[in-house]
């Protein structure tokens, strides 16, 4: 039976799972009331997940479940043997099942779906392995792990190690990976919410101080904005925090809306040797709102 | 079969072993910090010619890498391939092995397709899709 050694938390739109470390996304798309993200371990498809909102009650689940794959099974031609027992996540109601296509060429794979009764969300995992392959503890342990809701108002978001919450009113506009950065936007009307971690810590700062390396990253990404930077020590490492404004035109254009304020967190973490930013560029009513989550940007694990 | 249609049937094992190969064309300029700009020319056809006598518009583009970007250019040798680069990556910015393969595979794809980098594969990986 595969052994998975290490384990991380995965988190995309609301919903974490337990993943093992190597399995990472790949694809993603949809917003949080509606999506899919598939997960590979560089080899293969390892794992996608669906979800969408649930209309009211909804009907019954298991009528839910039951039409879901007595339709698989019409359509497909597979051949499906459901579980008891498999996985409970807490406080769902649940239905997991293994698919088997007649093909020999396609691979079989566990299933789960779930529905929340608190959020009405309705969230499908599937997770594909060879024929053969005995994944079924790892297949407990991911389903189990499942919380689909966010907590406190905010959702948790973790990929390749960088692990976050942002208010769950924000929606995600851009997730980007690059050689050595991962960067995060959000939106919400207006309102923005950037943040990202850039693998060269010690690397930027051989040649140049923070506020230095901030000058110049902050004129390419924040060039819109208008701001004062001061050093300040962020969760005990070496950091600045920025404060202003939108400049004129983009503020003159807001003028008869609302005014919008800037605010940077930018923080060096030796322990992780990266660099961490967390901005926000909102009205007063989200503002202190969006600044606070900054605090709940791991750079490190204690 | 395209050159398009080659690389997307590339599997992994393929990706890692193929070999990333400057474009011998590029201008490269060292900036401040480190960093380098390439210029890459533009590929002619009758109508970039065209464009280019009315408008006067430049025979280059010019691409301005960043400090990663600098240090995956600057290990594009000839010799050294993508599995290579990835673990370099990896040592030199502390990253995951995982995040540096997917981040470097579709860096190196972003960079071919903008015509500074080729991608050198060995024929017996060619023929293995075939």
């Amino acid at each position: 039976m595969p052994q998975v050694k290490d384990w991380t938390l995965f988190g995309w739109q609301g919903i974490t799972l337990d993943m093992p470390l190597d399995w990472e996304i790949r694809r993603f798309h949809g917003t949080r009331s509606k999506g899919y993200v598939r997960l590979e371990d560089g080899d293969s498809i390892r794992l996608e997940i669906r979800w969408d909102k649930s209309k009211g009650r909804g009907p019954d689940f298991t009528d839910l479940t039951d039409r879901h794959i007595s339709g698989m099974i019409k359509k497909d031609k597979v051949d499906v043997e459901r579980h008891t027992g498999l996985a409970k996540p807490e406080g769902k109601e649940v239905e997991t099942y293994t698919v088997r296509p007649p093909e020999t060429s396609l691979r079989p794979s566990y299933q789960m779906i779930s529905r929340c009764p608190e959020c009405s969300r309705i969230v499908m995992i599937r997770i594909p392995y060879q024929r053969g392959e005995n994944i079924k503890a790892i297949v407990r342990r991911i389903f189990g792990s499942l919380q689909d809701h966010s907590y406190d108002g905010a959702d948790v978001w973790s990929a390749y190690g960088l692990r976050f919450a942002v208010p769950d009113t924000v929606e995600l506009d851009e997730a980007l990976l690059y050689p050595g950065s991962i960067e995060f936007s959000f939106l919400k009307g207006h309102d923005r919410i950037e943040l990202g971690r850039l693998a060269f810590g010690s690397v930027i700062l051989e040649r140049q101080t923070l506020e230095e390396w901030f000058e110049v990253f902050s004129k390419k990404r924040f060039k819109r904005m208008t701001y004062e930077a001061r050093p300040q020590e962020i969760r005990g490492h070496q950091g600045l925090i920025a404060r202003g404004r939108l400049k004129r035109l983009g503020a003159l254009l807001l003028r008869f809306s609302r005014r919008q304020h800037f605010h940077c967190d930018l923080w060096h973490c030796p322990v992780s040797d990266k660099l961490y930013y967390y901005a926000v560029l909102a009205g007063s009513r989200n503002l202190d709102n969006f600044v606070a989550h900054s605090t709940r940007v791991i750079c490190h694990q204690t | 079969m395209t050159a398009k249609d080659k690389a997307q049937k590339l599997d992994r094992d393929a990706s890692l072993k193929a070999v990333p190969v400057r474009n011998q064309l590029a201008k490269v300029e060292e900036l401040e910090g480190g960093k380098v700009r390439i210029s890459v020319p533009i590929r002619e056809t009758w109508w970039t010619r065209i464009l280019q006598r009315l408008t006067k518009a430049p025979k280059y583009k010019k691409i301005e890498l960043d400090e990663v970007g600098t240090f995956v250019w600057q290990q594009c040798d000839g010799n050294t391939n993508v599995a290579a680069l990835v673990d370099r990556l990896c040592k030199r910015y502390n990253l995951s092995h995982r995040e540096s393969e997917v981040s470097l595979t579709q860096y190196l794809r972003d960079l071919a397709r903008r015509g500074v980098i080729g991608l050198g594969v060995s024929p017996e990986h060619l023929k293995k899709d075939k």
